[in-house]
């Protein structure tokens, strides 16, 4: 009977893949065990017969063969190697960059179509008339350009006063943080545009008082709005603002309410 | 270094050099026909196989991953297309396990070209399990490691396969009176 850790010591002296080590202790093995000794020998001689096996020679035409089943691409000799090619060339050969690749352009392209999908489209005309004195547009700011804005540092008030333009419509966004009564004054020019609504994100009670060339919105605390006008046609001008608390004017600013673009 | 110049062979042939694919054939041509011609004993089957094996490997090209052995990546085309012409042609191999432990009649009068033949029936008288391990190691000289590699098994079960197949093979060739 031979040990089978043995059987392993025998396939690599066969092999010649035994250390000095693992022959000596085969050697000593076997020389104390006539069977495996017989077991090795055997083997051995299979190993060498199999020598005996000549190698064939494959048939002169095999390789033409090979070579006129092949589709080989149309290359100009004189085709320049860009290094464009080289890249491409590269993430062919090697796995990992290629399936980074195709990993990274899967997430890309499903942001892209994340985007594209879950925001509301794009406002025609008629959606533009119909939606803009809600000011149901806040999740459309993604199409709005901004076009000024000022932000509020006093010791009475702070936050942010902005405008944004898109064709038709001007926004005003009102974000004002304060522990005082606030009274905004907006002034704008009636030929360039008409008031068409107020929407509050948060804030207590306001009051908004509507003229034909200026809104006055009034509000206690903290508020967050937006006041829409509808555009009667760039170029408009500015809208003036200032922020009183109570009777005190604490700030004034002309907020230019062009397309950054047409502001170039 | 040979095995760089096999990466650059590649790159040339993915850029579409015919003569970079020449050289891959002068350089694997012989060798994959005889795994091949060893597996399948029939030259004229192992021809078109190996015609396979290199239509296959140049089609799959781009897939070929250089971060391992280019000639790894040939070597297991040519065993799984030997294995699945014989899976195809068991029946045969029968036949020829009949051959291997009767024919004795002509020994003494073609003593040498009969002990091949012996020798290669014998061969062919294993599972292809067994013989694959055999071809690889006696014939293309192949290591463990490499074998573990093509043949996409434990490199234990490449030793203990490479065992069982020397143990059959002695076997064959005693009955067929090739060894004492």
């Amino acid at each position: 009977m031979i040990e089978k850790k043995y059987f392993e010591l025998v396939n690599k002296e066969i092999d010649g893949t035994n250390s000095k080590t693992e022959s000596a202790k085969l050697k000593a093995y076997l020389s104390r065990n006539p069977e495996g000794r017989q077991l090795y020998e055997g083997l051995l001689k299979t190993a060498n017969a199999l020598k005996r096996v000549e190698e064939v020679e494959p048939p002169k035409h095999l390789k033409q063969h090979i070579l006129n089943s092949l589709e080989f691409p149309q290359r100009s000799p004189n085709r320049k190697w860009s290094i464009l090619d080289q890249v491409i060339e590269k993430f062919r050969l090697r796995s990992t960059p290629r399936y980074a690749v195709v990993f990274v352009s899967g997430i890309c392209v499903g942001v892209l179509l994340f985007v594209l999908f879950s925001q509301p489209r794009g406002l025609g005309d008629q959606e533009t008339a119909q939606v803009s004195g809600t000011l149901a547009l806040v999740p459309e700011l993604l199409y709005f350009q901004a076009s000024d804005s000022v932000a509020v540092n006093l010791s009475e008030i702070n936050g942010k006063v902005r405008t944004f333009s898109s064709g038709d419509i001007v926004l005003a966004e009102w974000d004002l943080q304060s522990g005082v009564s606030v009274r905004a004054e907006i002034r704008f020019q009636p030929t360039d545009m008409t008031f068409s609504g107020l929407k509050k994100l948060s804030g207590g009670e306001e009051k908004l008082d509507v003229g034909q060339d200026r809104i006055i919105l009034t509000h206690s605390g903290a508020g967050h709005y937006f006041v829409s006008f509808a555009s009667h046609g760039a170029p408009h001008g500015p809208l003036e603002v200032k922020i009183y608390a109570g009777n005190r004017l604490l700030c004034q600013k002309a907020l230019q309410t062009r397309e950054i673009d047409s502001q170039r | 270094m040979k095995e760089q110049d096999d990466k650059e062979l590649v790159r040339k042939c993915l850029r579409g050099e015919k003569k970079a694919f020449e050289i891959i054939l002068d350089r694997y041509e012989k060798p994959i026909y005889n795994l091949v011609v060893r597996m399948v004993n029939d030259r004229e089957d192992a021809s078109d196989l190996t015609q396979s094996v290199f239509v296959k490997a140049y089609e799959k090209l781009n897939t070929y991953n250089t971060r391992f052995k280019f000639f790894s990546w040939l070597y297991k085309i040519a065993v799984n297309t030997a294995l699945n012409f014989i899976g195809h042609r068991k029946n045969q191999e029968r036949l020829s396990d009949d051959l291997v432990s009767e024919d004795t009649g002509l020994e003494k009068e073609f003593e040498e070209s009969e002990r091949c033949q012996k020798l290669e029936d014998a061969i062919l008288a294993l599972r292809p399990n067994y013989r694959i391990v055999i071809v690889l190691r006696h014939f293309q000289d192949l290591s463990y490691d490499e074998m573990s590699k093509i043949l996409e098994i434990p490199m234990k079960t490449v030793k203990s396969r490479l065992f069982t197949a020397r143990q059959m093979l002695k076997v064959i060739l005693t009955k067929s009176g090739l060894q004492g």
